[in-house]
């Protein structure tokens, strides 16, 4: 069996990575995968379940030097990919020829972009930071370009962010994870229970969402906030005193506490502003979501309305306040068993056109003919 | 000349040096045991009890430990308690306090909540403590006011106990290990005032120990517990060229009055694990709070002693490969950035200030008139530079190159894990002189 090391920007206890299942169980039936991870905080190496290496973070500059002295013989991999880190895929680069593996760069999300925007988002003027981005998507490009193989999270997303990315590509997209399907808790309640996970911040423009609640006259609905921004939705909320009772916030630990918070809900929130950074791929959100059998309220994106259809297993509407409350005020007149019907064709569908078993699949096939 | 033979001599009155001459005057049928010890009195350097942080490194609190290190730390402090309970040394040099590893900021408490899940399974009288719970416990990390009225504003989280002994005055056991050890029926000599300049290794006394006053020993076998010194000394001999050594001082300021309930440790940045700041009611002042240490680096082997410079550039060992560590090291901004923040911790008149605003992310509302710098505490921490894989190594390192001699350079967590040392150490002098060793009651006793 071929091998491949995974060098993952991730942390050690990372547990909301969706992609995980994809590098942990799928792909392992293909190709023997060693993850490796950085800690910020213990000093010493780990080496769990045999596949995880946990490496201080001061090691990254002589990664191999580290592995090496711990036993891990980097010549007996195929193929060595790198997550988002471009200094560690030079470093990679650099050592192809001595241990004879190919190289992969995986572009999971334009996280230099999102800082840019979501700075400009608050007023501040990012014309240097837009100048030193630009060099550096330049440099950027040029290493890439020399690895073997790219692994965007989507075509739309490598068009658009590194197009002049011209190696053989491997899409590695989020999906659904065939075996973490949870059941759907369908509750006895009047209310319409929605659920919105993931970051909040200015770039997300959640109070366009929120102003389309407080838009609606019924009030038969309850909204479920799991955010690791906290401090920032407390603050954002203080200017909705009329529907401050109706919303709820946590901060879901780990996966399971996040899906099983979904799973208690309805109809999943997953609106974005139409900006690429959201649109070139599908949110992992709308997979947590189906995850649980909960259908997801999405905006309109080329890139999700190839997978759904509105009002078969999913919704869309434009990012605009008086659309959102429209689409909100239709679903407050849905049952929780039509809300149901259309969640349970959504998950169907993901299984049919967006699971891990098939992208496993596709990945070590592409693997394997470069 | 005055010459004398022992068939094991042990270089260093430290907790290291004594714990070895405990375990083997008490548990081998060992002929004779001498130590010699450079000042006039044991554990005068790093192991007195102001120069370190009094505390027993289990690796519950430690977050730089991995689990696996933590399952050899807690069988040696676990070594340290037993011995102290055996001989009834606790609440006279041992202590129960409470202690935490506090999480600031989401990030941090993230990495608190997953390690308390994971370090539950080897330690189970862990507790995971939220800020409610910290407001009972230790309410000075929580508020940002003297008064008490504002909670501050970032997410904190603890993982801690106050069930456990968590204190030793490492420098009482030294010298309650070689009090328990000359109650033995096995000869043991300790004489002060001896600098070991030289050892030599001959045919047929195996090593020849030369001493600055004249003395002359011989032993069969010799182990080296001198701290920054047992490199220096290995060096002389030709052993250990591949290692160079980093002395590390640390400094720490003290609070004008009580301020922690506990030991209150940050999380540690992995890039400099010797030297994450910390709160620890100082069992010598008093119950007042040392807050430190402090990482300078110091161009000499022994703080609050003359001389040493020479010392330290011999064994600093410097090369190409040296100026590499330190290049690899410089170049990252944290560790530079550190480096210099610490060098100004040392400078009169701007170092209270400056350490009271990384001294605030344990409690926030210290104020420059809350502390002062503790003057003559702090040690150095003999940090060793592996030359072979060009980096800084973190913890202690040992030398033996098998034909009867032992090289130890124990920086933290050397003292918690003495005993485990010793033992260790032990089992190599027993077989290799073929000495009868009584490994039941051994194991019965400290196990």
């Amino acid at each position: 069996m071929q091998k491949l090391l995974y060098i993952t920007d991730q942390e050690e206890y990372v547990d909301h990575s969706f992609i995980a299942p994809l590098f942990e169980v799928y792909l392992q039936k293909y190709i023997h995968v060693d993850i490796v991870y950085f800690t910020e905080f213990k000093s010493d190496f780990t080496c769990k379940e045999n596949h995880h290496f946990i490496v201080p973070s001061r090691y990254k500059n002589i990664l191999f030097k580290e592995l090496s002295c711990n036993q891990i013989d980097i010549y007996s991999y195929d193929f060595v990919m790198v997550r988002n880190n471009i200094k560690l895929m030079q470093y990679v680069l650099k050592y192809r020829d001595t241990y004879g593996y190919k190289a992969l760069y995986r572009f999971s999300f334009p996280k230099r972009k999102v800082q840019i925007k979501c700075e400009e988002a608050q007023g501040k003027n990012q014309f240097l930071n837009r100048c030193i981005h630009a060099i550096q998507t330049k440099k950027e490009t040029k290493i890439i370009n020399n690895c073997d193989a790219f692994l965007p999270t989507s075509a739309r997303m490598h068009k658009h962010y590194l197009p002049h990315v011209y190696i053989p590509t491997i899409l590695c997209p989020p999906a659904i994870n065939p075996e973490a399907l949870h059941p759907h808790q369908q509750h006895k309640e009047e209310t319409i229970h929605f659920v919105y996970v993931g970051t909040l911040d200015k770039l997300r423009s959640f109070e366009t969402i929120l102003d389309a609640f407080d838009l609606l006259k019924n009030k038969a609905w309850k909204l479920s906030i799991s955010t690791r921004d906290v401090a920032f939705a407390y603050k954002l909320l203080e200017h909705y005193p009329a529907i401050r009772n109706q919303i709820h916030l946590y901060n879901a630990k780990t996966k399971d506490a996040l899906l099983s918070l979904i799973a208690a809900s309805d109809i999943g929130i997953a609106l974005l502003p139409d900006i690429p950074i959201y649109s070139t791929s599908t949110p992992v959100k709308v997979f947590d979501y189906y995850t649980s059998g909960v259908p997801s309220l999405m905006s309109h994106s080329s890139h999700t309305t190839t997978i759904f259809t509105d009002d078969i297993d999913a919704w869309f509407c434009d990012f605009d306040t008086q659309e959102i409350a429209n689409k909100l005020n239709y679903l407050l007149t849905l049952s929780h068993e039509e809300i149901a019907a259309i969640g349970a064709k959504g998950q169907q569908r993901l299984l049919e056109v967006k699971n891990y078993e098939m992208v496993a699949q596709n990945i070590a096939q592409q693997l394997k003919a470069l | 000349m005055k010459k004398n033979h022992y068939e094991v001599l042990i270089i260093g009155g430290g907790i290291s040096g004594t714990a070895l001459l405990y375990e083997l005057a008490k548990y081998t049928n060992v002929k004779s045991l001498c130590l010699l010890e450079k000042y006039a009195s044991l554990a005068t350097l790093n192991s007195k009890g102001t120069s370190n942080s009094q505390t027993i490194h289990i690796g519950d609190i430690e977050t730089n430990y991995t689990l696996e290190k933590a399952k050899i730390t807690k069988r040696t402090a676990k070594m340290v308690e037993k011995f102290c309970l055996q001989y009834n040394l606790q609440d006279k040099i041992m202590f129960k306090h409470q202690k935490m590893a506090l999480g600031v900021g989401e990030k941090e408490v993230h990495f608190i909540e997953h390690r308390y899940h994971e370090f539950k399974t080897l330690f189970p009288y862990l507790e995971l403590w939220d800020v409610e719970k910290l407001k009972t416990l230790e309410p000075k990390i929580v508020y940002l006011d003297k008064a008490q009225t504002k909670v501050r504003p970032e997410p904190i989280v603890a993982m801690g106990t106050n069930t456990q002994y968590t204190t030793v005055d490492y420098g009482a056991m030294s010298e309650a290990l070689v009090e328990q050890a000359q109650k033995t029926s096995i000869p043991t000599d300790i004489f002060y005032n001896t600098q070991v300049v030289d050892i030599y290794e001959k045919k047929n006394v195996p090593f020849e120990i030369y001493c600055k006053d004249g003395h002359i020993y011989t032993a069969n076998f010799v182990v080296v517990n001198a701290g920054a010194h047992s490199l220096f000394l290995a060096h002389r001999m030709g052993y250990g060229k591949h290692m160079g050594c980093l002395p590390m001082a640390g400094s720490f300021y003290m609070t004008n009055a009580h301020f922690l309930n506990g030991k209150v440790y940050m999380v540690q940045n992995n890039k400099l694990p010797f030297a994450a700041l910390h709160g620890d009611p100082d069992i010598l002042a008093e119950g007042k709070t040392r807050f430190g240490p402090t990482a300078l680096m110091l161009p000499k082997l022994e703080r609050y002693k003359p001389g040493t410079y020479l010392d330290f550039l011999k064994t600093l060992n410097f090369d190409f490969h040296i100026v590499k560590i330190f290049w690899d090291l410089l170049r990252d901004s944290d560790i530079r950035n550190y480096i210099f923040k610490n060098f100004l911790f040392e400078v009169p008149f701007i170092n209270k200030a400056l350490f009271v605003k990384d001294a605030r992310k344990i409690v926030p509302s210290l104020s420059v008139d809350d502390i002062h710098y503790a003057k003559g505490f702090g040690g150095v921490r003999p940090q060793v530079l592996d030359k072979e894989k060009e980096k800084l190594m973190l913890g202690e390192a040992s030398i033996n190159p098998g034909n009867g001699i032992i090289f130890n350079m124990t920086p933290s967590p050397g003292a918690t894990s003495c005993l485990g040392n010793a033992e260790r150490d032990m089992r190599e002098i027993v077989e290799h002189l073929g000495l009868d060793f009584d490994e039941a009651q051994f194991l019965k006793d400290l196990t």
